[in-house]
């Protein structure tokens, strides 16, 4: 049973008065309705316009009983997803109708459910014996959409109030990061290599931020980005936690490889998992393949979310079940840029943007560029050792110095047309879509090689791709990159010796803490690398009812 | 029962306990250079065992990890002992694992030096699985000179176009693919889409400058990649002459934004 605590009703008051919600009248009471700090009332009947009262969907399980709470039967103690409305009757009869998406949307007065959904559409009558009622919404769907008409009985006087279920938003790179996961892979009697330095950095510079995942339990699928996507249902009250489940199914059968980790390890109150397609999803569904750039301006639409963008092309795409109901969502209108040229096929592996306050946008896209990668090399010592790349054994590539890496037959002839058919074009793609020019780029060195025997003829990062990066706070607050150590240095244990690493220094805002990880035996190896293997959980910066309402089509 | 029939029908189960072969270790050495690869291979296995006993054990034990892209690899150091290597051929040969796991056999015995490439050729060859003889074929080209130029010559004849298309695939990164022309050429004319362009493709980045006329029939291929490298192939081979050719007007029309990359690039000589 749910009452309107003294402290609710405080802070109510509280927030009107800062919000100058209080109605002309100054007593804050009058025939009206409060919610979330503002007061609709006849006198003030544009409070309740759109997007009026602001909810998250309840598919959560806030009782933890295993049932999401919205496809229970009343509430529980624990239920935190149902916001306050509070009528102020004056003692007169007042009728209350619900209209719009009425099937998702319910109206409760304590624990008794008075309308929508499941009942008919008649409207509530309430009697006016209680000066005060205390109903609550609750909603059924992503950005559902509805409408109460209130008047009272004698007066005819009447005023709408808006219900407006918060859309799935999903984290961009300036959202401060919360949360970062990451798979730890110990040596063992066969000489399995490791990822000791990567998880070292990490749990050095994020503290309690950085979460292990389980290898054994996973079955040391170490793809930690590939298998979920943290997004979030914003309202003014709290926000609710959502993990997309990748179709992924760990590369294999569910239940295989981190198939189970979000249920296992993320399903909390507040927090619910939920997956979108059906069957084994090919490559292009894993969610290296899901980004979201930071908040853009594109044809005079300011797009305060950023906008989502996939890999694909054609035919080849990722199944449109989560792709249609993202643009449902309409506040981070995707798009798609082509990543089929790539082995994994994976738009993390060449393109990524971080945070940079100091420039004009906040912020740059980083993208691969194989002309400046063959500049560096080309101005080194060509005996220069390559201890890294000489290893055999599927543990390198058997390239022993900087002369034979510029040598290698077909690596250059392929990189010119990486760059020209591909770079180059999905760059320009960039541009377009999100109104970027020149001064947003900064291009990162790399090389690509097509792994023949693996994958046939679809590139991978040969010198660790560095724009397949992670961004997060460190413990001291700092904005981090974890970026793929390139390892372009005949002493591996000596940074300061790579060029590759200076002209990153020199390129990337000096703001930003460089962090270059490690990342070869398990990541780079095998086609991936720093951001393929971890997963961030972010903050939300930006309140949509607020920023985005522009953005929101009004379906009623 | 000779001693290689001995040990190729071996379980991988009876490694724990490797039989002691009446050669001598002397006359297992010389047999390493015996022109039968599979008495090769057995004299090697006999001796790698001989010299570390839970070597062959040690590579069956071994799994493979995932990669990215869902294929699967070996990654441990036990394989930076070039002896591994005729394990790991044994363990290809028995054929037990499934596809995916000889296939990241076969790539990693092409990777490890100084192996015996033979009984991988073989596997190009022989192996049922398309995906096991085009990562050998792969393999074997990034790794191995002499045996790398046969091991394609292998592929390119398969009756599989993915093992065709990787063989094809192959010649640009092996340091004698051009010696390889000819079998280019020919494979323009191949009925699968993906061999034709790669052999477009290849023949472009070798600038083999007879190719011309028959790259030139390509423009009009029902596939938009074999255009597409048939185009940029000819560009690279004689630009002045594709620059003027009647065929781009067609091409031009076409919403692949690489093909318009291509061609307003011949726009300015």
């Amino acid at each position: 049973m749910r009452t309107l605590t003294p402290a609710t009703l405080i802070l109510l008051t509280l927030s009107m008065a800062c919000r100058g919600g209080l109605n002309d009248t100054g007593d804050g009471r009058g025939f009206s309705m409060d919610f979330q700090g503002i007061k609709v009332s006849p006198l003030q009947p544009e409070n309740g316009d759109f997007p009026g009262l602001v909810g998250a969907p309840n598919f959560d399980d806030d009782n933890e009983d295993g049932t999401a709470d919205w496809d229970e039967e009343g509430g529980s103690d624990s239920e935190n997803e149902w916001t306050e409305l509070l009528l102020h009757t004056e003692g007169e009869s007042v009728r209350i109708e619900l209209s719009g998406e009425t099937d998702n949307v319910r109206i409760w007065k304590g624990d008794t459910h008075v309308l929508g959904a499941e009942l008919v559409d008649a409207p509530l009558t309430l009697s006016g014996t209680e000066e005060e009622v205390l109903l609550h919404v609750e909603f059924g769907d992503y950005l559902a959409q509805a409408r109460l008409d209130v008047t009272q009985v004698e007066t005819q006087e009447s005023f709408s109030l808006r219900l407006t279920a918060a859309p799935l938003v999903i984290y961009h790179h300036l959202d401060p990061a919360q949360r970062v996961w990451m798979m730890e892979f110990p040596s063992n009697t066969n000489g399995v290599q490791n990822n000791d330095e990567m998880a070292q950095a990490y749990a050095r510079e994020l503290g309690d931020a950085y979460n292990k995942v389980a290898g054994r339990q996973y079955d040391w699928d170490p793809w930690v980005q590939d298998e979920f996507e943290w997004a979030v249902l914003d309202t003014p009250d709290h926000h609710v936690g959502v993990v997309i489940d990748s179709i992924r199914n760990g590369q294999g059968q569910p239940g295989s490889g981190l198939d189970d980790l979000p249920e296992n390890e993320m399903v909390e109150p507040d927090v619910f998992v939920q997956e979108w397609g059906e069957g084994r999803g090919s490559s292009l569904d894993y969610f290296g393949n899901l980004e979201v750039s930071p908040p853009v301006t594109v044809d005079g639409v300011y797009y305060p979310f950023g906008r989502v963008y996939t890999g694909g092309k054609g035919a080849e795409t990722p199944r449109p079940q989560l792709t249609d109901f993202l643009a449902t969502q309409q506040l981070q209108d995707p798009f798609m840029v082509d990543s089929t040229w790539l082995c994994v096929g994976h738009i993390d592996e060449y393109t990524t943007f971080i945070p940079d306050p100091d420039s004009e946008k906040g912020f740059r896209l980083l993208i691969t560029n194989t002309d400046d990668a063959w500049e560096l090399l080309e101005a080194m010592d060509p005996s220069t050792a390559l201890p890294k790349y000489a290893q055999r054994n599927m543990l390198g590539y058997g390239i022993n110095t900087v002369g034979e890496l510029l040598t290698e037959p077909g690596l250059r002839q392929l990189n010119n047309e990486i760059q020209e058919l591909y770079l180059d074009t999905q760059l320009a793609r960039f541009k377009e879509e999100l109104g970027l020019d020149d001064d947003d780029v900064i291009f990162v060195p790399g090389i690509f090689e097509e792994p023949l025997s693996m994958c046939g003829p679809y590139a991978a990062a040969l010198i660790p791709g560095m724009a397949n990066l992670i961004v997060a706070q460190d413990t001291d607050d700092n904005t981090a990159l974890f970026i793929p150590d390139p390892f372009i240095r005949a002493n591996s244990n000596d940074q300061s010796g790579d060029p590759f690493i200076q002209l990153m220094q020199e390129r990337l805002p000096s703001s930003l803490k460089l962090h270059f990880v490690d990342d070869w035996a398990v990541y780079h190896m095998g086609l991936g690398e720093v951001h393929c293997g971890s997963n961030v959980e972010r903050t939300p910066s930006v309140s949509w009812w607020e920023e985005a309402i522009h953005l929101l089509e009004d379906r009623l | 029962m000779s001693l290689f029939l001995c040990l190729m029908v071996m379980s991988p189960a009876s490694w724990s306990a490797p039989p002691q072969a009446e050669l001598s270790t002397t006359a297992l050495e010389q047999q390493l250079d015996h022109e039968d690869w599979r008495v090769r291979h057995a004299a090697g296995l006999a001796l790698s065992t001989r010299l570390n006993p839970s070597l062959p054990s040690a590579v069956y034990e071994i799994r493979p990890v995932p990669t990215r892209a869902g294929t699967l690899r070996f990654h441990s150091e036990i394989f930076s002992d070039p002896a591994a290597s005729w394990s790991v051929a044994e363990r290809l040969l028995q054929g037990a694992d499934g596809p995916e796991t000889r296939s990241a056999l076969a790539a990693l015995h092409a990777s490890i030096p100084q192996s015996d490439a033979a009984p991988l050729l073989y596997i190009a060859k022989h192996d049922t699985s398309p995906a096991v003889r085009s990562a050998a074929v792969a393999g074997l080209a990034r790794y191995s000179q002499t045996a790398g130029l046969k091991a394609i010559e292998i592929g390119l004849v398969d009756p599989d176009a993915r093992v065709r298309a990787n063989a094809v695939s192959s010649v640009g990164y092996h340091k004698e693919g051009s010696s390889l022309e000819a079998e280019l050429l020919d494979a323009l004319k191949d009925p699968d889409a993906q061999v034709r362009s790669q052999a477009a493709r290849m023949l472009g980045w070798i600038e083999y400058r007879v190719a011309y006329v028959a790259l030139r029939t390509l423009l009009s291929d029902p596939a938009e990649e074999v255009r597409l490298h048939a185009l940029r192939a000819m560009r690279t081979i004689d630009p002045a002459q594709t620059r003027s050719l009647p065929e781009l007007e067609a091409l031009k029309k076409q919403p692949d934004e690489r093909m318009q990359v291509i061609l307003k690039s011949l726009q300015t000589p």
